[in-house]
């Protein structure tokens, strides 16, 4: 059975998309960069803050 | 440099509404070939993996590969995401995979595929835009 865990697939996907968004808003290599890091914190990190708030109401 | 950026953009094949669809077309069945078309040969390797590779992922963790033709509705609603992926679309279904949800990796597999349907589409209206020269 093929597995992966959630933070593997959330930062896979934000990997991905972050990329794509980058190149296709983006003219230089440099601003594109600087987008898709941007982009990756704010995909993994805002759901890691999003998951802690849900936390108190997850039991 | 800019002498350089210049001829490389005289030499692109943009600048039409013909162009533009054709790019949009041709991005739009295989993700990259749009911009490949048009020589936006980075923006066409970055696109074509990072879709490629969702879609192989999701395919990977035996996601749900929605069915068009199923008469349901909500089905139809994913199949119209996963259709952005264009010829891997069919390619996935012709694997047959038994999608299994019940695990929380098939379910992801189903928003990874959906999610490279979703990217390709938005690559695709950028082929379209480069290709009729609203865009570079």
């Amino acid at each position: 059975m093929p597995n992966i865990s959630h933070f593997g697939a959330m930062t896979l996907f934000a990997a991905a998309a972050s990329a794509v968004l980058a190149f296709q808003s983006r003219p230089t290599n440099r601003e594109r960069l600087i987008y898709a890091l941007k982009a990756f914190v704010m995909f993994v990190g805002g759901a890691i803050l999003i998951a802690w708030l849900l936390f108190p109401i997850s039991r | 440099m800019a002498e350089a950026a210049n001829t490389v953009r005289q030499s692109s094949p943009a600048g039409s509404g013909a162009w533009g669809v054709a790019a949009f077309l041709a991005g739009w069945l295989v993700p990259g070939l749009g911009h490949a078309l048009l020589r936006r040969w980075t923006r066409a390797v970055v696109f074509f993996v990072a879709i490629v590779g969702l879609a192989a992922v999701g395919v990977w963790l035996r996601g749900d590969i929605f069915n068009l033709l199923s008469g349901d509705p909500f089905e139809f609603l994913g199949s119209v995401s996963d259709l952005g992926a264009g010829l891997l679309y069919p390619l996935a279904r012709s694997f047959h995979i038994t999608a299994d949800v019940s695990r929380a990796a098939g379910d992801y597999g189903t928003r990874f595929f959906a999610a490279a349907g979703a990217l390709n589409l938005l690559c695709a209206f950028d082929a379209y835009a480069v290709g009729t020269g609203r865009k570079s």
